[in-house]
């Protein structure tokens, strides 16, 4: 037999073969970036009616922003900035322009309520489940770039962060590797599924990140508004530290609580570990700061506390501050990331 | 054989002879000024448009003159300038070139996305970028109180709750 002659018969049966498969198989599996592109598009399409372009007035000239719908009734969210202190607000929603009316301005958050009478219901954004947003998690920012129309930017997210070069946000933001333009103030930030994850605050660097604050913290605002009619923002009168001894994995630590506040009341004591705050889990002061913003005054508010190596789950009905103020956040040496707290306020 | 190693015996000694001949005291010395001197005596024998279109090859190539180089390199020069003179607005002496206006005013013949409009630096509304506009004659804030004012495009440079170390919530 010969063996090189049936070898090389042998190879060019087998390759004979298996081209037509590998064709078949590569025309079977679509292109990654077509899929990007499509699901982006798709994405845009559902989404875009419900994003607006904002102008407003202020002392300064005219400025331009953007917002989108919350609800059918035509409530819309955009940043303080855009619509916080501004006038003659206008807002395009498609073709047509409204007049908008403000609700609600909360420095804090950084966000602004904004309302147009609609003769019809309108398009609006639906909000994704709270924590389902992860790292590198792709995002879509859809906004109004300076005084171009409707554009999207793919980001990806690249953390969640309490603070930023020395300063603290209200809460948590998720910080996200995107470019922006000026004029995208307000933008809301999508997941892949089309769902609002998160609002465009800020920008990190030289417009290529921005921080987003979570649609659970807006949410939050959203719903003390309709509510109570304005930000209801809860205190317990707890000051906590770091602490050198970690119980069941949180160095959080209450150093005192006002005899006359909510906390006292409720059970926490000098010494007591905080674990949890609400269904929000706590490892260190930062997450009881971050944590805080979601407290609203008069809502019943579940405390995980650990005393003495044993878990106590305690109710707690927080106050509103006594001078309208909550709790304070004072730094220590050593700074931010190894020493911080929340003090009661004076 | 014998003139052979004569020849050669003549040889070595004439070597010999040569290696301690040496110059006359001072011929390093004068070797330069020599050279010099007989070089211009060359040149003076030669007429001065040779020497010139000698020296003018010599620069453009080392090993050719190539004329088409030089006359090539003249005419993308003169073409140069003359982009560059088309290209540079004109302007008349009599009227001030150069206005600082209050805010940017806007050119009615541009279409509105294509005009820059101002912005704030650093999310401060106290700080405005001015632009400076040519060819306008100098005008005063109070005239220009009435100009239209362009639109600015807001993103914050820092979160709305971004504040220091003391932070109330």
């Amino acid at each position: 037999m010969n063996r090189p002659g049936f070898v090389s018969k042998f190879l060019r049966l087998l390759t004979a073969a298996a081209l037509p498969a590998c064709g078949t198989l590569a025309a079977a599996e679509p292109d990654l970036s077509a899929q990007i592109t499509a699901q982006i598009r798709a994405i845009t399409d559902k989404c875009g009616e419900a994003i607006c372009r904002v102008e407003a007035g202020d002392d300064h000239g005219r400025l331009s922003g953007t917002a989108f719908l919350v609800d059918a009734d035509g409530t819309l969210l955009t940043t303080y900035s855009v619509g916080g202190e501004t006038d003659d607000i206008v807002v395009t929603i498609g073709t047509d322009k409204y007049p908008a009316t403000r609700l609600l301005a909360d420095a804090r958050s950084g966000l602004a309520i904004l309302k147009v009478d609609a003769t019809k219901p309108l398009p609006f954004l639906s909000c994704a489940k709270p924590q389902e947003t992860g790292l590198s998690a792709p995002v879509i920012v859809l906004g109004h770039p300076l005084a171009l129309p409707l554009s999207p930017s793919l980001g990806m997210v690249a953390g969640f962060d309490i603070g930023f070069r020395g300063r603290f946000f209200a809460t948590r933001h998720i910080r996200i590797s995107v470019p922006v333009q000026r004029g995208q103030s307000g933008s809301p930030v999508l997941n892949f599924n089309g769902d609002l994850i998160g609002i465009l605050i800020g920008t990190v660097g030289e417009q290529n990140g921005i921080f987003a604050l979570p649609i659970d913290a807006a949410s939050k605002v959203l719903r003390d508004f309709r509510t109570s009619g304005r930000v209801r923002q809860g205190w317990l009168g707890a000051d906590v530290r770091v602490t050198e001894a970690p119980e069941h994995g949180s160095n959080a630590r209450i150093r005192d609580v006002r005899k006359d506040s909510p906390g006292f009341t409720g059970g926490l004591r000098p010494g007591d570990v905080i674990l949890g705050v609400g269904d929000r889990k706590i490892a260190n002061p930062e997450d009881v700061l971050s944590a805080s913003f979601f407290i609203v005054a008069d809502e019943p508010l579940k405390i995980r506390i650990s005393r003495a190596a044993k878990i106590h789950d305690l109710t707690v009905t927080p106050a509103d501050s006594p001078d309208g103020e909550g709790p304070t956040v004072q730094r220590e040496d050593p700074p931010f990331l190894g020493a911080t707290g929340v003090t009661p306020a004076k | 054989m014998e003139n052979k190693q004569l020849n050669e015996q003549q040889l070595q000694a004439l070597l010999r002879l040569k290696r301690f001949e040496q110059p006359p005291p001072g011929y390093f010395d004068d070797l330069l000024h020599a050279v010099h001197r007989r070089q211009r005596e060359e040149m003076l024998r030669r007429p001065a448009w040779r020497i010139f279109l000698d020296r003018v090859g010599g620069f453009l190539t080392s090993s050719q003159r190539d004329w088409a180089y030089a006359g090539s390199l003249a005419a993308v020069l003169m073409i140069g300038i003359g982009m560059i003179q088309i290209a540079l607005p004109k302007h008349t002496p009599a009227t001030p070139s150069v206005a600082l206006a209050q805010v940017a005013q806007q050119d009615p013949a541009l279409p509105v996305a294509q005009q820059e409009p101002a912005f704030n630096l650093q999310g401060n509304p106290h700080f405005k970028i001015t632009k400076i506009q040519r060819n306008h004659p100098r005008e005063t804030r109070e005239s220009l109180a009435g100009a239209e004012i362009p639109v600015r495009f807001v993103i914050d440079t820092q979160p709305a709750s971004y504040e220091p170390s003391r932070i109330r919530f």
